[in-house]
């Protein structure tokens, strides 16, 4: 997996692409610990160019919603698709946090 | 008396127009202005023949009323019995489709009948659950890695102390030395000297060892901590393949098709009942309307008294009649029962008259309709 990010109008933007798996948390947690140091309003995640996402990916993003709940700021799901959208629907990501189509 | 007053006056005037059959005597009678027979000539032993004959038809006839009233009456109670019989079985269908059509929409689960509907339900949310779980427990695994990750972080501190530990020792086993070196030079001045270096070389040796043990126990905890993160992988990585949520959409699909089929079963059941009921209710409607029976019946006994009236009033005639002029013609009284046999079309009647009354031949030479509804033989 890719990961891009950046900060914009305090918000913490991160374009993650390819294929997430369990190999890709330790980036994941270099980019937790970004958003988390960012001083961002709110956290999005571009998952528009996301191929696929495994148990371990989807775990990663459970972390990611309770570190945003954490420290009471939103995390939005942008753009998810195939595959990746329909485990999103699966597993109820919508009571979680936004995702946004 | 009185029958044969009237009766004569009839004869007299309507024998010839309208009983062709009957031949009249050669010389029509004379009526006298009063309306009674002037000269007549005697028509007695004419009326007798034609009287004995409409006896035996009588009798025939009435028999004919009674069998036909009894062979209808055992078998609307055949068929009565049997629409009763009919009605109970669709009753009782109707009962079990309608059973049927409870039972199917509901399973039975640990005691408790549960909609079918409920049931899709409630598998769905199991998966839905099952499936948050799984998730969960892939975060609690990463979240587990990257506590270890922090371990393995302290372990590589530890690690680097450890390597600081045993460059100290180093250079304190070097003092030793050199301070043992010195106490030699300096002589019996040193030889205390001497000693404590000693000492403080066993000390540094003893340290060695302390930090080589620390070495190789760190070395033990980083490899668990490799063997953990191995197996937090193996739980935290499930495969998310497509071919797993075709699996889960054709799970859905089928439960879906389950429930609409489930439904169809159920409405087509639940016409099935409407018609059973529908059924019943015509079968009833059929059981009154065989009481028609009973009022054919009725009417037919009022048939057979008045013929049997009409019998007696005949007899009474006849016995009006002086008993050394009772000489009935029976020319007349074949040829009125062979009309009256003629104008039968059911040949089994015709057979049965003709033996009723001992006509020539009745038995000799069956009708070829006699065939006919055979089960009417009844007499």
């Amino acid at each position: 997996m890719d990961i891009q990010s950046h900060m914009q109008d305090e918000e913490f933007l991160a374009r993650l692409s390819g294929r997430m798996m369990f190999s890709d948390n330790p980036a994941f947690r270099v980019l937790l610990d970004e958003a988390r140091s960012s001083g961002a309003k709110r956290y999005v995640f571009d998952l528009s160019e996301l191929a696929s996402v495994d148990s371990a990916g989807l775990g990663m993003f459970l972390i990611a919603a309770e570190q945003a709940k954490k420290s009471g700021l939103p995390l939005t799901l942008r753009r998810p698709s195939g595959q990746v959208k329909q485990l999103l629907a699966l597993a109820r990501f919508d009571k979680l946090v936004a995702i946004q189509e | 008396m009185t029958f044969l007053k009237r009766l004569r006056p009839r004869a007299a005037n309507e024998n010839q127009p309208k009983d062709e059959g009957i031949p009249a005597p050669a010389v029509p009678p004379a009526i006298d202005p009063r309306g009674e027979i002037a000269s007549a000539p005697d028509f007695t032993p004419m009326f007798l023949g034609l009287d004995a004959a409409q006896r035996a038809s009588l009798d025939y006839l009435s028999g004919e009323i009674a069998g036909v009233c009894t062979y209808v009456e055992t078998n609307v109670q055949s068929l009565s019995d049997r629409f009763q019989g009919l009605a109970a079985a669709t009753q009782d269908q109707t009962e079990v489709v309608r059973s049927l059509a409870e039972q199917i929409q509901t399973v039975s689960f640990a005691g408790e009948q549960v909609p079918l509907s409920n049931v899709v339900r409630s598998l769905s949310e199991t998966l839905e659950d099952f499936f948050t779980k799984m998730i969960y427990l892939s975060s609690r695994g990463v979240s587990m890695v990257y506590t270890l990750d922090d371990v393995r972080a302290v372990i590589g501190q530890m690690h680097g102390s450890i390597a600081e530990i045993e460059r100290i020792n180093k250079q304190t086993n070097l003092l030793a030395l050199n301070a043992k070196i010195e106490a030699a030079r300096a002589g019996e001045a040193g030889r205390g000297f001497a000693i404590v270096a000693d000492e403080v070389r066993l000390l540094a040796t003893a340290v060695n060892g302390l930090s080589a043990d620390l070495r190789r126990q760190t070395a033990q905890v980083s490899s668990g901590l490799n063997s953990g993160y191995e197996l937090l992988k193996e739980i935290g990585s499930v495969d998310m393949s497509e071919s797993n949520l075709t699996a889960n959409t054709r799970l859905q699909t089928m439960m879906n098709g389950l429930v609409a089929q489930n439904s169809a079963v159920t409405q087509a059941l639940e016409r099935t009942a409407d018609a059973s009921r529908r059924i019943g209710d015509d079968i009833s409607a059929s059981i009154v309307g065989m009481q028609f029976q009973d009022r054919a019946k009725q009417r037919l006994d009022n048939v057979s008294g008045a013929l049997a009236t009409l019998g007696s009033a005949a007899g009474e005639v006849t016995r009006a009649v002086p008993p050394s002029a009772r000489a009935p013609d029976e020319a007349v009284r074949w040829r009125v029962a062979g009309q009256v046999r003629a104008s039968f079309t059911l040949g089994e009647m015709r057979d049965g008259y003709a033996r009723s009354l001992g006509l020539d031949g009745a038995a000799a030479a069956p009708s070829p309709t006699s065939s006919d509804g055979g089960d009417i033989e009844l007499f």
